[in-house]
């Protein structure tokens, strides 16, 4: 056992930010050791317990790779940084800055983001910069910082034991956040009354004491529903609302309609007017009422309406500002939050600094001794659009997949396969990579130093286990490409890159490594001496006068509903074993042993109705796809529904999702569209 | 004879241990005990209660490469790679000690494990009797601990101002004789101290249960019991990952171009990918027979085969729990239901087990 070393790193996967030490022995990853210190407290799903398995996968690339005709070639790194420069430099010149765009990734360190951000804006001249939050949580972005100033979890995971009430609504946390998801299961067991909203009956729903099944894309009406039976009853919080919001006088009109009366929301909703004034009740008089949420109130059309609807809710019953409360989005990948923070979107720097604030832009211009562009960038669906017709010509991925990962798929690789020049980085040859015209490996999270910042706000440390696999630091790789430029990026460590933050970022002010080193801390974190802040808004809301603001919020149906020719609703979503794409997780042999396939979940009376058997295959077709796949039969599902993961290559869910957009935060939805299913095979042949 | 050392000489003599073992011991890693080996500039720590993970992967490491294979031509060269390193454990806890002699149970008998008896022979164990038992610790109930009286080369207890000493093998002697000048005789008051120690450790585990009975109980439980416990399991594969009588392993080929390695390593019978079949068909389909099969393998297929129950007690399970599944608890609120002789109503009745 020569050189055993145990190092305490931060988990690659979800947003809840575990931490674990990896064992490595010989230079190689062979394992996982938990920890007590940190929210982890010992605990990991088992993406954690496995998260050693993919790195020393026998796909990982080691070279870039240059496509020559129409074959990879592996080639040197000169060789590859030098095309992809002198390509983005010719197409600069020829079409001018906007027609280049960035993705950056949400699994990638704050530093290397940092650094993408940078290299878009200040390289390449765009603000064309996004990654895949837009795809899960851009309507708690945009919404919650129109009520509240910010765009985050406002309370902390060690808070929920802490709650009385606990609203859990379109989230199956136990799956997808596991350790929030045992936070919640413990504040039950020591009395925390919890209210599951979901269509599914997920692992949480069986421990509720109420469940609401709710009619998929309903939920701004039942959250009108419960505004409407808080006031009818004088449950609201008068004082709360009298001296720290504004604008409730339009939302009491709103809900006080008709169309708002529990029966009347029973009608859109589904779910009996009973059970929606128990719910109502329950939350209302929580002395610490905390709401959690995910991608089943943000993945619709009405994605910032649900989440502004959901604000109105903690606003109306004071339940925000003070400890085990608050309006708390779980955020997607291991760091979605930090790669936010970090600006890599297509209209602020890091720190939520618009470009559009002259201030903030000729701050940015002085440190980084350029101008920068004045106008809000693209988004990664305008960017796809903008593909297709030619207005994007060149584009620079890392570690993102939107082969898998976007809405109506088929759309996104003519677009990619337009463009003059696609760069692809990531430590798998992806099949976004196959596109490419080169692709440079990246680094697992297990070969870098650096910061992930969890769902909680939480910075901590990732700290390198192992060299990288193909030598080449990725933080370096930008740097490089930059430097080609004529643009001076050079940095001594990820810890250097990080000191440029603070000072550029007032949330991340008083954030360096050597202040990670004793464990993490929660933004805003402005000063060396201040220690993070574990809950939003206790002194006022980030809005001028302090003041929280409501919404009027009216009902407006999914885009797409089901009719004679689709008459299924179908809904997308994960399994506690695969992380998104599965680019990691379907390469890793525990867990992709325990789901190894894509499957769709279907009603027992439906299948019977349809003449399906158990692990029979089956056609699921949209208006704009169709794929073949094995159902699973249970009544977890509704009738008329359709449940389907997204993380498989072999049977992709996202050819038929609905690339409707919430008007507001760009978000398509993923969560409802029409759909049919048949069977294609006898019965008996599975 | 028994001996006895100071508390500040323990580092000195593990230091010089070094020159001819490796030496696992306890070290305090940003906050964290974890059983490492010593370098030059680690200090042990001998405060702390049951280490979070127990030393089983330097008997069964959690990857482990068993050989490696290169085609040359027509030839397959094949390299086993077997671990005989000198070692010295030191501070494993009476429940550990335990599980190890499980683990030779499991690994021996007519199919033994090279792998794991190199490992196991070439390791000198130092262990600690446990005076500072964990909130969920439940040894005293299993019988392994918080004392041990065989299977160990030397015995350590912590006494009020030094260690006690005790000699199991020739194996624990001949280390304790590398520095003898450290250890000094102990007189016999000292094994009342040791006594008095152990009955204050026993009074701080608050967890207990019959173990017999409850492995009675397991055989009749109502299956409602399985499917709700099955509803909280959340199937991280903690409890086993983290248990230390728990050796499941499944074997996988790295290879590139018909060269590589065969590897082994940790397996666990909560995932259902664990007892899967070719075409699909899983006897253990669902979480709740999973449950059952953990449950059942602790306290009784262990027991039919080893006459001992593949539980020391250590908690561990209930430490790491994603479903927040308390096994004592559970365990204690064990119903049982059978059908009475007339068959017509369930009934809730022990007499028959
Ligand atoms: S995936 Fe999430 S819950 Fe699981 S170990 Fe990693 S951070 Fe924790
Ligand atoms: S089953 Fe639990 S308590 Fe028993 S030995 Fe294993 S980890 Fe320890
Ligand atoms: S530790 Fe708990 S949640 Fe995890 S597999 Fe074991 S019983 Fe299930």
């Amino acid at each position: 056992m020569d050189g055993m070393k145990k190092v305490l790193t931060t988990c690659p996967y979800c947003g809840c930010g575990c931490r674990f030490y990896l064992d490595v022995m010989d230079r190689e990853v062979i394992g996982v050791t938990p920890t007590t210190y940190s929210i982890s407290k010992g605990r990991l799903c088992v993406k954690g317990w496995n998260a050693h398995e993919f790195i020393h996968s026998t796909d990982r690339m080691k070279k870039p790779l240059i496509k020559k005709g129409d074959e990879f070639v592996e080639s040197t790194w000169k060789e590859a940084l030098d095309f992809v420069a002198d390509r983005l430099k010719d197409i600069k010149e020829e079409y001018g800055s906007d027609s280049l765009a960035v993705l950056s990734s949400a699994k990638c360190t704050n530093e290397e983001n940092f650094l993408m951000m940078k290299f878009a804006r200040a390289v390449l001249g765009t603000n064309n910069i996004d990654h895949c939050a837009r795809l899960c949580h851009a309507p708690t972005v945009v919404g919650l910082t129109k009520a509240f100033g910010g765009g985050a979890m406002t309370n902390s995971i060690d808070e929920i034991t802490r709650a009385d009430v606990i609203l859990v609504i379109g989230s199956n946390t136990t799956e997808t956040y596991p350790l929030v998801g045992s936070e919640i299961i413990k504040a039950v067991e020591n009395g925390s009354k919890l209210i599951v909203v979901d269509p599914r009956i997920t692992p949480l729903a069986k421990l509720a004491n109420i469940h609401l099944r709710l009619r998929l894309g309903s939920d701004v009406a039942l959250l009108n529903g419960m505004m409407n039976i808080i006031i009818n009853e004088g449950l609201e919080k008068k004082e709360f609302i009298e001296e720290r919001t504004e604008c409730f006088e339009e939302l009491r009109k709103t809900v006080e309609i008709e169309k708002y009366t529990p029966e009347k929301v029973e009608e859109i909703s589904g779910v009996q007017a009973d059970d929606l004034n128990a719910a109502a009740r329950m939350y209302a008089k929580a002395e610490r009422g905390m709401i959690i949420y995910c991608l089943g109130i943000t993945q619709h059309v009405t994605g910032t309406d649900n989440v502004l609807s959901l604000a109105n809710l903690a606003l109306l019953t004071g339940n925000i500002g003070k400890e085990g409360t608050g309006v708390n989005p779980l955020r997607g990948q291991n760091n979605v939050q930090g790669a936010c923070d970090m600006g890599t979107l297509p209209d602020v720097y890091t720190g939520y600094q618009p470009v559009t604030d002259e201030e903030a832009r000729e701050k940015f211009e002085r440190a980084w001794k350029t101008p920068l562009p004045e106008n809000v960038g693209f988004t990664v669906l305008e960017m796809m659009d903008a593909a297709a017709d030619g207005r994007i010509r060149g584009m620079y991925i890392s570690g993102e997949n939107p082969m898998l990962s976007n809405p109506d798929i088929n759309h996104v690789r003519d677009a990619l396969e337009k463009l003059d020049l696609l760069v692809v980085q990531d430590i798998f040859l992806t099949e976004t990579a196959e596109l490419a015209d080169v692709v440079l490996p990246g680094c697992s999270y297990a070969e870098k130093n650096g910061t992930f910042t969890n769902t909680e706000r939480r910075v901590q440390l990732v700290r390198k286990a192992i060299e990288p696999i193909h030598g080449k630091e990725e933080w370096k790789i930008v740097c490089e490409v930059a430097n080609r430029f004529g643009y001076e990026m050079n940095y001594g460590s990820p810890k250097e890159i990080m000191e440029e933050i603070s000072s550029l970022t007032p949330i991340y002010g008083g954030i360096s490594h050597e202040r990670l080193e004793s464990g993490g801390l929660q933004w805003p974190c402005p000063t060396k001496d201040h220690p993070g802040t574990k809950y939003l808004y206790e002194n006022g809301f980030s809005r001028p006068e302090g003041k929280g603001k409501f919404h009027a919020i009216e009902y407006i149906s999914p885009d797409e509903m089901p009719d004679e020719e689709y008459s299924f609703l179908l809904t997308t979503g994960r399994v506690s074993v695969h992380c998104n794409t599965g680019t990691m997780t379907r390469r890793s042999g525990t867990l992709n042993r325990e789901v190894p396939k894509g499957f769709a979940e279907i009603n027992p009376a439906d299948a019977k109705e349809i003449g399906i058997l158990k692990d029979q295959k089956v056609k699921v077709s949209t208006r704009r796809g169709e794929i073949i796949i094995n159902v699973i039969i249970t009544d977890e599902v509704p009738e008329k529904t359709l449940f389907i993961p997204f993380h498989f290559s072999e049977e992709v869910t996202n050819v038929l999702t609905n690339p409707a957009l919430d008007p507001i935060s760009k978000i398509p939805e993923f969560k409802v569209c029409a759909a049919n299913i048949e069977r294609i095979d006898d019965v008996g042949d599975r | 004879m028994m001996w006895e050392i100071d508390k500040r000489d323990i580092l000195k003599w593990l230091k010089n241990l070094k020159r001819d073992f490796e030496v696992i011991a306890p070290v305090d890693v940003h906050e964290e005990v974890l059983f490492m080996p010593l370098s030059n500039d680690t200090e042990i720590t001998l405060d702390y209660t049951n280490t979070l993970e127990s030393p089983k992967e330097f008997f069964l490491p959690k990857t482990e490469e068993m050989f490696s294979f290169k085609k040359k031509g027509e030839d397959f060269k094949i390299t086993s790679k077997i671990d005989d390193k000198k070692r010295v454990l030191f501070g494993i806890r009476p429940c550990d000690v335990n599980a190890l002699t499980l683990l030779d149970e499991v690994f021996g008998g007519k199919y033994r494990d090279p792998y794991y008896f190199s490992r196991r022979e070439n390791t000198t164990i130092v262990a600690m009797t446990c005076t500072k038992p964990d909130i969920n610790c439940f040894c005293d109930s299993m019988g392994t601990g918080p004392s041990l009286s065989k299977d160990f080369d030397l015995l350590f207890t912590e006494l009020d101002e030094t260690y006690l000493v005790e000699v199991g093998t020739n194996k624990g002697e001949e280390i304790l004789k590398l520095k003898k000048d450290l250890f000094k005789e102990a007189d016999e008051t000292r094994r009342d101290e040791k006594k008095r120690k152990i009955e204050a450790a026993k009074k701080r585990i608050k967890r207990h249960i019959d173990p017999f009975e409850i492995s009675r109980k397991l055989k009749y439980v109502d299956d409602d019991v399985w499917r709700k416990l099955g509803e909280r399991c959340i199937g991280c594969g903690g409890c086993s990952h983290i248990c230390p009588t728990c050796h499941c392993f499944d074997v996988r080929d790295m290879s590139v171009d018909e060269s590589g390695k065969r590897l082994r390593y940790w397996d666990s019978c909560i995932f259902s990918g664990f007892t899967r079949m070719a075409d699909g068909v899983n006897p253990r389909e669902t979480k709740e027979s999973r449950m059952k099969q953990r449950y059942n393998c602790k306290f009784n297929y262990f027991f039919e085969r080893y006459e001992r129950f593949g539980c020391v007690g250590c908690g561990r399970c209930t430490n790491v729990c994603l479903g927040n599944i308390k096994m004592v608890e559970f365990l204690k609120e064990l119903k049982v239901v059978i059908l009475t002789e007339n068959g017509k109503d369930h009934k809730k009745d022990e007499r028959y087990i």
